[in-house]
């Protein structure tokens, strides 16, 4: 099923940790040209950078393509519309195996566009298909049109490994039960319970390949999944952003999904350290962190001025205590240090893109006081992000 | 009698899938430990060091460096929003005494850790001692650009030119920044300095967003001017892409939003000069973010300029496909023929 070879999948990887290792002074140049040579593959890569840029005009040029096809043969009828979702969904297919086949592309961005536009052109002729459409507000349509998507996006993955799309086919799969006429909470527990299965078939495979390809796919699929479970579960979302939907329920299924929120982040934590599964760990840390700020919500509290100072508190205790206890001898391997030199490459990134976050939040402001009646516009730009309420 | 199946596996796997070429057919796939064993085997790397990167690829050393920069770095901001969001709630029943005595008491302590604490100056990269330094240091600039903020909502003392303490502020995290090598009290100073400009360029008389078109030009020319002095000069060569990172977003900003203006021709030559000079110097540096700024920006800004005046959708459609696909092959040529490897 898999396009790519396991032995290639794993030469690339283990290719990617010997740079990374010569570039941490963990291993020198002369033995860094000694290793390289064995684990070269007959696949062209690219860099993240192009490859976003392929996959976008890639992306661009086939839906140009498919309406520009549309509009000059003036298919308008649903069934032809349909049957032009299919054939391109072919043509795109073709493209794509075409492409890793014979061009031998791996992640280079163009191939990829071809293959999700085969799921989205599937997912897109099936729904005009179904009685009614998209836009009938048919529940039936909606439902068969997301599992569609599902498996679509799915056996992409399966076929070429793009996580993004196992990613989307879990997002469609756990979408689908809020088009059914069920309470809210039902919606919930349904869509939790199909990521639960996810996650649940995810950690087996995981167990199954350990530290080496697919294990590491597995596990981000396994976190994904974990971070969907708590993302339904969770009713107060909408009070730290507002794309998320704020139900209004109450009763026993409120009580259980407040347990839920405080029960999955530590539960969540413990099995990411026992496993040592990065992507489980920092999932888990975002969701206690989100635990922390909707729990006043939760409890119909309002939030006060102090609470970010708590919890500004806490992180930096956290952080001090846990750098302090690994800093006294074995602990079972972990360890505070930088070891790898992409980890300092991804905090100097983070410093990078800090700037926007202070332009959003400039410091400091314009007196404000209330008593004067003035009220500051949060400024145009710039500063230190810490008193954009001056 | 396990290394020499291993090796078996190793050297067949090898050679019949180079050999044949039937990649995937054959199930002779070999894990990072077991070439990580070879390679010792063939005195490629030492003991030592094959029990570190066996140790990795196992998961038996784990490093929890990221997390715990996470934590301190949403913690640091988290602590100073808090303080400036209670200050100013409660600065009547706190009273100012209090509050600047504690912001001061704050910044003074930081302050003290770090210059306590730092390894001499150096115009090389250097190090921090520990991983909470750095966050330290920004928590003081954070702490001081609060107090600054305090003080003129309380005392007005600047009014109409309060941008004065942005400028100020610009000034000594800029200093601090060099001072300890942070990049996160960089990123604060350059964006102070960029408040600074568009205030105080920026009067009500004059304030339009052509005028602030031309502060955020100016602005970007002189962080990028900056940048490359001090990095000619030796100095903190490693801050160039910062400032490079913050000139080039602002730049194309400023140029795409003058697309709007009636007689953009201008704008336009320019938006491409900017596009071909960040592809070009992107890939010959290697610094391929600018070559996806270069393409983006140059693409959003001529289809905005071509597309305003064409009506019928089917040449909308057009337009697209021809231009997706000279882009498509362009890049395709460019990322075979300089950026190979991932």
């Amino acid at each position: 099923m898999r396009k790519y070879s396991i032995q290639d999948e794993r030469s690339i990887r283990t290719d990617r940790a010997v740079r990374e290792w010569t570039r941490s002074a963990l291993l020198d140049k002369a033995q860094e040209a000694r290793m390289l040579p064995e684990m070269q593959v007959e696949l062209r890569r690219t860099n993240v950078f192009l490859r976003f840029i392929l996959f976008a005009f890639g992306l661009l040029l086939i839906g140009a393509t498919v309406l520009l096809v549309a509009l000059t043969f003036e298919i308008k009828a649903d069934v032809p519309i349909a049957i032009l979702c299919f054939v391109s969904a072919a043509c795109s297919l073709i493209i794509a195996e075409v492409l890793v086949q014979n061009f031998r592309l791996y992640r280079f961005g163009v191939e990829e566009a071809a293959a999700v536009s085969v799921a989205v052109l599937v997912t897109v002729g099936i729904g005009i298909l179904l009685p009614k459409g998209f836009y009938g507000a048919d529940k039936f349509t909606i439902v068969i049109a997301l599992i569609t998507a599902a498996v679509a996006a799915f056996l992409v993955y399966l076929r070429y490994g793009y996580l993004y799309a196992a990613v989307a086919s879990l997002f469609c799969l756990s979408v689908a039960p809020f088009a059914l006429e069920l309470s809210e909470s039902m919606h919930r527990m349904l869509a939790a319970g199909l990521l639960t299965v996810a996650f649940i078939a995810a950690r087996v495979k995981v167990m199954e390949n350990q530290n080496e390809f697919p294990g590491d796919e597995y596990r981000t699929i396994q976190a994904i999944a974990w971070l969907g479970i708590y993302a339904y579960l969770n009713l107060h979302l909408a009070s730290i952003g507002s794309i998320f939907f704020a139900p209004e329920l109450v009763g026993p299924f409120y009580v259980f999904t407040y347990a839920a929120i405080w029960l999955l982040p530590p539960i969540g934590l413990i099995l990411g350290l026992r496993d040592r599964d990065r992507a489980l760990i920092d999932v888990n840390i975002v969701l206690s962190l989100v635990t922390l700020a909707t729990n006043k919500p939760y409890l119909n509290m309002p939030r006060e001025t102090w609470d970010p100072i708590l919890l500004g508190l806490l992180l930096v205790g956290t952080a001090v205590a846990l750098r302090r206890w690994l800093s006294k001898g074995d602990r079972n391997g972990f360890t505070s240090a930088r070891i790898l030199l992409s980890d300092k490459r991804g905090v100097a990134a983070v410093a990078t893109a800090s700037a926007a976050l202070h332009a959003r939040h400039p410091t400091p402001q314009p007196p404000a006081q209330p008593d004067r009646g003035f009220h500051g516009e949060g400024g145009r730009s710039g500063g230190a992000g810490a008193s954009g309420s001056f | 009698m396990r290394y020499a199946v291993t090796a078996a596996r190793y050297l067949l796997g090898i050679a019949l899938s180079r050999a044949l070429a039937l990649p995937g057919l054959l199930n002779l796939t070999m894990t990072t430990v077991e070439r990580l064993d070879n390679w010792k085997r063939a005195g490629i790397i030492t003991d030592v060091q094959h029990g570190l990167l066996a140790a990795l690829v196992r998961r038996e050393r784990f490093s929890l460096f990221l997390e715990i920069n996470a934590l301190l770095y949403l913690g640091v901001l988290s602590l100073a929003a808090g303080l400036a969001w209670t200050f100013t709630t409660y600065f009547q029943r706190l009273g100012d005494f209090f509050i600047l005595g504690a912001l001061s008491a704050l910044l003074a302590a930081s302050l003290y850790y770090c210059f306590s604490r730092t390894p001499a100056y150096s115009n090389e990269e250097v190090e921090s001692p520990n991983i909470v330094f750095d966050y330290i240091l920004y928590f003081a600039c954070l702490v001081l650009a609060v107090e600054l903020g305090y003080i003129e909502f309380r005392f007005e003392w600047l009014r109409d030119a309060w941008n004065n303490y942005l400028l100020f502020s610009s000034v000594v995290f800029f200093i601090l920044a060099y001072r300890f090598d942070n990049r996160f009290v960089l990123s604060l100073a350059l964006s102070s300095l960029g408040g600074w400009f568009g205030i105080h360029f920026s009067t009500p008389e004059i304030s339009s967003l052509a005028s602030l078109r031309t502060v955020a030009l100016l602005y970007a020319l002189l962080v990028a001017v900056i940048g490359v002095f001090l990095q000619r000069q030796g100095i903190k060569k490693h801050f160039l892409e910062t400032y490079l990172h913050i000139a080039a977003t602002v730049t194309f900003a400023a140029l795409i939003s003058g697309l709007s203006e009636q007689n953009a021709t201008g704008f336009l030559l320019a938006v491409l000069v900017a596009s071909v000079a960040s592809v070009i110097l992107g890939l010959r540096f290697k610094r391929f973010m600018f070559v996806v700024y270069g393409i983006v920006f140059g693409y959003i800004g001529v289809s905005y300029r071509v597309l305003r005046n064409v009506d019928v959708f089917g040449e909308v459609l057009m337009y697209f496909v021809v231009t997706g696909s000279v882009v498509i092959f362009a890049v395709f040529f460019l990322a075979r023929r300089f950026a190979r490897e991932e």
